[in-house]
């Protein structure tokens, strides 16, 4: 079955076509071809996902075009992922695939925002940074000491609204954000309210755009690890696993066992903590906000326990490459498998609290996508989840132990915001049977690789001097190089597909690295989800979708 | 798995006040009892115990002899993705002048203890320190070694005894038990 599919991909593509690692394809397109290319992708072969539009700036390398658009598509059925890379320079122009794919078209802004990569179908407004803004950041050549000074706001509501004379208009325009309660960071939204109706939203997001992917050009790859925390603050170790397993991947480097095993327990605890505000936050935003305290109580369970093992309790940098930060401190384990029996213990009250309730149901059964559109707009995650669609990264491409571990994906069938909760809430209920289970099979070991290219050698070591202290001394200094190459490497975050996409050319920074956020696309389908419905529903989809700007803007 | 059929079905308002009205007194006849931990915990007004292991404020260690651990290698400046480490080094001695550390920039990741080859800097389970103007949040070596809190103004004493170099016999047990 999947060598004949191969084969069908290799007849249309000759030798252009080539298979990087298993799961991951690589297509190289011409700029003529390319509209070609993706209608057969999408139509032929099911790559009805689009991830992630990535650019990348070939100015320091002796590449013929100097820009390389990377385009990554996900066929669900087989779980296969293709990259389609097509060369450009700066004066030929791109066409647009919004047309096949709805949620492009953010990816596009930001691609004409970062590299100026410039389109056939007519100029692109910026996305990320400020519209007065000079230049463009992601290319190689961009000065990032030149400060420039931005100050207007952008106007997003038409022109029309400004100049109120005569009678009252039937519709008028209200403007949520940047900081307001109901966003966990700034990001703002202008609604067009027809009474208690929702005719219309803009979106502007960009307001804690830091530069992240630019910041990872001038850091080591372990460096980088207490900048992903930043990306989704509600679920840090996540990220941390993504990016080390990324770095990993790339290099062909099998972590210890045990290492694994810790990862699966940190990211489940994590995602339990992301869920858990996700989950009070709506209940706060509908009116319930005991129901966040009540969760607020059980996360600080899960924080101490984080706190217990590396020092921190939101901004873990658990992660190194090559493993974990550190082993287990004694009797950690037998604390944390109290914490989740309380939790399950005291999960059954908040669910009672909220499921099948006439006032909760009233308030949430509001705001469904179908499980179409879902996908046109690049939705995963709890969010694709609710709508139907039974794909989780942790099932179909099972990475560390995840198929030797009992879990279920839990899958609404509606797509609203009772979907969205019921879905999260049963995760919980999953990743602490998870926990459970790798907590009572822990394999013993190292809890890093002992490699000294990679990982610093034990401090007690270090502190004899000798051997071991050139070792760190070289590996502080030079950090770890992982060989010339790119990956696009998945994990299945909080949110839904985490991807980092890094190009690596040998060095100890990496060429260009390229987050695929999971909100991103999920946010973009807003306006379209809120339209009709009333503004107490528009909050409870921003919460149900856990828009997290720390990652939306990266 | 596809979730189950009764929770998409309502309760009556009735029946769903109940449920609430239970759960809730459940809960306040716990936290009168007091065995609910953070209420509890509250209104005992004891204070919140900070783990020995929170990263918070860093701190720089002694020799026995009084004088700063560091030897100015630079590590942890090469080595801190904030990039908030300033060192300049001794003119006549290994040990710097100056070392200072932006604590606005400063993310309290860890990484700067991990570099470190002698145990020279550390984290405190102390919170991060306040402050006005922005000379506070550039902190010195007076503050870093020195302060009131760290063994009362005598800074602490680092594992790693540097004159043999070789970390002293009592207390490399305590760094590694194996060992
Ligand atoms: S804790 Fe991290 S950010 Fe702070 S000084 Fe140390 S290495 Fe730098
Ligand atoms: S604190 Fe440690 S790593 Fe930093 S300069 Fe001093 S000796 Fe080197």
């Amino acid at each position: 079955m999947a060598n004949e599919f191969f084969q069908k991909l290799k007849n249309y593509f000759g030798n252009q076509f080539s298979e990087l690692r298993p799961h991951e394809l690589v297509v190289k397109s011409s700029l003529e071809s390319l509209s070609d290319h993706l209608k057969f992708l999408k139509n032929d072969c099911q790559f009805v996902l689009l991830l992630d539009i990535c650019g990348v700036d070939n100015k320091e390398r002796d590449f013929s075009k100097r820009f390389e658009v990377n385009y990554h598509f996900l066929n669900l059925e087989k779980h296969l992922r293709i990259r389609v890379k097509v060369f450009l320079d700066e004066t030929e122009r791109l066409p647009s695939v919004v047309s096949l794919w709805k949620g492009a078209e953010w990816f596009e802004r930001e691609l004409w925002d970062m590299f100026g990569v410039s389109f056939e179908d007519g100029p692109r407004e910026r996305l990320l940074n400020h519209h007065e803004f000079q230049g463009h950041p992601l290319r190689k050549d961009f000065d990032i000491e030149n400060r420039q000074k931005l100050s207007t706001p952008v106007n997003l509501a038409p022109e029309s609204y400004k100049k109120l004379k005569g009678p009252p208009p039937e519709s008028y325009w209200l403007n949520i954000g940047p900081s307001h309660p109901i966003t966990k960071g700034s990001l703002r939204i202008m609604v067009e309210l027809e009474g208690e109706k929702i005719k219309d939203a803009l979106l502007e997001v960009g307001y804690l755009h830091r530069g992240f992917e630019k910041l990872c050009e001038g850091l080591k790859y372990n460096q980088i690890i207490p900048h992903t925390d930043r990306l989704n603050y509600c679920s840090a170790a996540l990220n941390n696993i993504g990016w080390c397993k990324a770095i990993e991947d790339l290099m062909d480097l099998e972590i210890p066992e045990r290492a694994k095993a810790l990862r699966m327990v940190f990211g489940e605890l994590s995602r339990v903590v992301d869920h858990f505000i996700s989950i009070g936050s709506m209940a706060e935003d509908l009116g319930a906000p005991t129901g966040l305290w009540f969760f607020l109580e059980q996360r600080e369970k899960i924080c101490r326990l984080f706190e217990k093992y590396c020092g921190a309790r939101v901004s873990l940098s658990l992660t190194r490459i090559g493993g974990m930060s550190q082993d287990l401190p004694i009797g950690w384990a037998n604390e944390c498998l109290n914490v989740v029996k309380s939790l399950k213990k005291s999960l059954e009250d908040v669910s009672k609290m909220f499921s099948q309730l006439p006032w909760w149901m009233d308030k949430t059964r509001v705001c469904a996508i179908t499980a179409k559109d879902a996908l046109a707009w690049g939705f995963t995650g709890p969010c694709l989840r609710a709508c139907g669609i039974n794909y989780d990264l942790r099932k179909v491409n099972p990475y560390y132990f995840y198929d030797d571990v009992e879990f279920e994906i839990p899958l609404g069938s509606n797509g609203d915001v009772y979907d969205r909760y019921l879905v999260r809430s049963e995760e919980i209920k999953q990743s602490l049977k998870i926990v459970t289970q790798v907590l009572d099979y822990l394999p013993p070991g190292p809890h890093i690789v002992e490699d000294e290219r990679i990982a610093l050698p034990e401090k007690s070591l270090v502190h004899k001097r000798g051997e071991a202290f050139n070792q760190h001394n070289d590996l502080i200094k030079y950090g770890v190089r992982p060989p010339v190459g790119e990956i696009y490497s998945a994990t299945e975050g909080a949110n839904g597909e985490l991807g980092f996409y890094v190009q690596s050319i040998g060095e100890e920074t990496p060429y260009r690295v390229k987050v695929r956020p999971p909100c991103f696309p999920i946010f973009q389908a807003y306006p379209e989800v809120v339209k009709g419905s009333s503004l107490s529903d528009a909050y409870a989809t921003l919460t149900s979708m856990n828009i997290i700007p720390g990652e939306l803007d990266r | 798995m596809i979730l189950k059929r009764e929770l998409y079905q309502r309760h009556g308002y009735i029946k769903g006040l109940f449920i609430i009205l239970f759960i809730h007194l459940r809960r306040i006849f716990h936290y009168f009892l007091g065995s609910y931990g953070p209420l509890h915990r509250f209104f005992n007004e004891k204070k919140v115990e900070v783990n020995e292991k929170y990263r918070g404020m860093l701190a720089l260690t002694v020799k026995e002899s009084g004088e700063l651990q560091c030897n100015s290698c630079n590590l942890c400046q090469t080595y801190c993705p904030a990039d908030c480490i300033h060192i300049v080094p001794g003119k006549k001695t290994e040990t710097p002048e100056a070392f200072e550390i932006e604590i606005l920039r400063c993310v309290f990741c860890g990484l700067c203890e991990e570099a470190c080859p002698i145990d020279a800097i550390r984290h405190t389970p102390e919170m991060p320190r306040t402050g006005h103007a922005e000379q506070d949040w550039l902190v010195g070596i007076k503050e870093l070694a020195y302060r009131k809190s760290l063994n009362g103004g005598k800074g602490l004493l680092s594992k790693v005894h540097l004159k043999t170099k070789r970390p002293l016999e009592k207390n490399f047990k305590n760094i590694s038990p194996e060992a």
